[in-house]
């Protein structure tokens, strides 16, 4: 009898294995990621006041970035892995300033997902990316909110809840081709201490309160590895999976507002931060200001991400699953209709962010850095790289740019659809007809034909206020 | 006062003192004794032409300098577009250049005269696509 193979359990690779499960090993990480936060602070308050001669500017708004699409793309959720922000947790947790619990009514996505609207609008309305002086005042207010959460509550709220790098980490992670589960759940069910969620007094339990037999999904996963180290059966195992095993899963989906609108408006919110960068989007400006009769940018660039980043995703996905639900004859709540399909949209969603930040900033700028820290040495008197060359910066002919980002677009558009027609024939108590899905395929369409509009204008990049 | 305390205390007036020292001026040496005018024949994306006029304080031309130029978009890890030249007629140094892209552009301008004096400035412009 056949009986199929185990998945390749990372944790016993020969030296990665090693690696993973050293129990130094995120610390090592980390702090290696400190250290590159520190000299980026450094630089962002010392160095050119011009970002793209400045390590800050141009190393965390072009290569982190771009190697955080590669990492979410080929492995998983690398950066929250050797995330610095929550390095002085220890630290904190030593402080123990209140102890308190993470409220209850705030235990969901809604923080992260309003904290990812402010963080986007902060980024086109002050151009962080123009600025590395705001760049690193950014890192600092990180490094400061992590400590203070970690502080003040006894969980990993900052990760969880509020984190907008966390948050656009989970949800990319979740076509993540790696994820944490066990060996044997049976050992699990039988296990006293559950020392990966609890912890035990060597080491830490998981951090955001995932229970690692029930895990199905890399939603709030920081790949910390923490519960793997605590686990004293060694029964935790770090997977190769499908990248679309999550948007075609049969497993039910939470059926909340929360998570499932949290990934539609991921979706948009690609559109919605390139779209900040071309032509149209200061014509739009202009138009407001004419019709509101205000000069305030902050305000005008408010309003449009509201509409584009949050209203649309919204109203249109709240349209397509009433829609869905009548024609499918079904009489469920319209958030199960909306649970249904709103993971079949991360593939798409996360083209939107690769096209944008892996294949038009990164390959296109991705030999900056070299120059920059040639130019780093020198102002500090250290020759030994020579003379920056500026001319450095694409990684690719520019001109492969566009078609790059079109195939992305094109691939993600192709596994949402898979993954929608997947989810629509195991759909509960019986499969949903095509005709059912067309508003979710229309949705889609929709935002692929927009993110490949929005791609092939020419980008325009001002980092100086509009009304100026 | 705790030791912890005190520790984040110093550190956090550590982070003020380095956000003082904000703006190193990289490799950049001005000089008040040359004056340079930068003019552009368009600021719409393509080929264009970089009008670099380099006088000193009396107004006479300077003849004789390399004349080198960066543009840089204002969004980080964009290339730069380079020039340079060191045939001057008349002050005026000519070289041709391109607006790659739409946006705000930071060109700075360095000159460097036949005696080994140095002189750069730089010139913003708002480009259309």
């Amino acid at each position: 009898m056949h009986a199929p193979a185990p998945p390749t359990n990372l944790l016993n690779a020969p030296l990665i294995g090693r690696l993973l499960r050293w129990r130094w090993g995120r610390l090592f990480g980390q702090t290696l990621f400190l250290l590159a936060a520190l000299l980026l602070i450094y630089d962002g308050f010392t160095g050119p006041p011009l970002a793209p001669e400045n390590l800050a500017s141009v190393a965390i708004w072009v290569h982190y970035r771009g190697f955080l699409i590669f990492a979410l793309l080929f492995a998983g959720n690398l950066f929250c892995m050797n995330c610095p922000f929550t390095l002085p947790r220890t630290l904190a947790h030593k402080l123990s300033l209140a102890g308190w619990r993470w409220p209850r009514r705030l235990r969901n996505k809604w923080v992260a997902i309003s904290v990812l609207m402010i963080y986007l609008w902060l980024y086109e309305w002050l151009d962080l990316w123009a600025s590395p002086l705001l760049t690193v005042w950014i890192v600092i207010a990180y490094f400061i909110a992590a400590f203070i959460l970690e502080a003040l509550f006894t969980e990993s709220p900052f990760c969880k809840y509020v984190c907008p790098l966390g948050t656009f980490n989970f949800v990319s992670s979740t076509i993540s081709p790696l994820q944490i589960t066990v060996s044997d759940g049976e050992i699990c069910r039988t296990c006293v201490g559950k020392e990966c969620i609890n912890g035990s007094p060597q080491t830490l339990g998981c951090g955001t309160q995932l229970f690692a037999p029930q895990i199905q999904s890399n939603l709030d996963c920081v790949l910390c590895l923490d519960c793997a180290r605590a686990c004293p059966h060694d029964n935790v195992a770090l997977t190769v999976r499908s990248p679309l095993k999550e948007a075609t899963s049969s497993a039910p989906w939470p059926r909340r507002w929360d998570l499932n609108l949290l990934i539609i408006i991921f979706a948009f919110t690609g559109v919605g931060n390139a779209f900040g960068m071309v032509p149209p989007v200061y014509e739009l400006e202009l138009w407001l200001a004419n019709l509101l009769r205000t000069d305030s940018e902050g305000l005008i660039l408010f309003l449009i991400f509201a509409v584009l980043n949050l209203a649309l995703p919204i109203g249109l996905s709240l349209a397509a699953a009433w829609l869905s639900r009548a024609l499918a004859k079904r009489t469920e709540p319209l958030r199960y209709t909306l649970a249904r399909y709103a993971p079949a949209f991360a593939p798409m969603a996360f083209a939107g962010w690769a096209a944008h930040y892996g294949g038009f900033h990164f390959l296109g700028s991705a030999l900056s850095i070299i120059p920059v820290f040639q130019n780093f040495l020198l102002d500090h008197g250290i020759q030994a790289l020579g003379q920056p060359n500026w001319a450095l910066g694409p990684a690719l002919p520019l001109s492969w740019l566009d078609p790059i980002e079109l195939v992305i677009v094109l691939t993600g558009l192709a596994a949402s659809l898979y993954a929608l027609s997947h989810r629509a024939r195991r759909a509960a108590s019986r499969p949903d007809s095509p005709i059912a899905q067309l508003p979710w395929v229309l949705l889609l369409l929709g935002l692929a034909i927009a993110m490949m509009v929005v791609f092939y204008l020419p980008m325009e990049m001002r980092g100086s206020a509009f009304f100026s | 006062m705790p030791p912890l305390s005190r520790k984040l205390f110093v550190m956090f007036i550590l982070l003020l003192a380095l956000t003082a020292c904000n703006g190193r001026n990289s490799q950049q040496t001005d000089n008040a004794d040359i004056r340079i005018i930068a003019a552009v024949a368009s600021t719409q994306v393509g080929q264009t032409e970089l009008l670099i006029t380099i006088t000193d304080n009396a107004g006479n031309p300077i003849n004789d300098a390399e004349v080198s130029v960066k543009g840089d978009m204002s969004h980080a890890g964009m290339t730069p577009v380079l020039a340079e030249t060191s045939s001057g007629s008349d002050g005026v140094y000519k070289m041709p250049f391109e607006w790659t892209m739409g946006g705000d552009w930071i060109v700075n301008v360095e000159v460097v005269l036949a005696d080994g004096r140095t002189a750069s400035q730089q010139f913003n412009y708002e480009i259309a696509n």
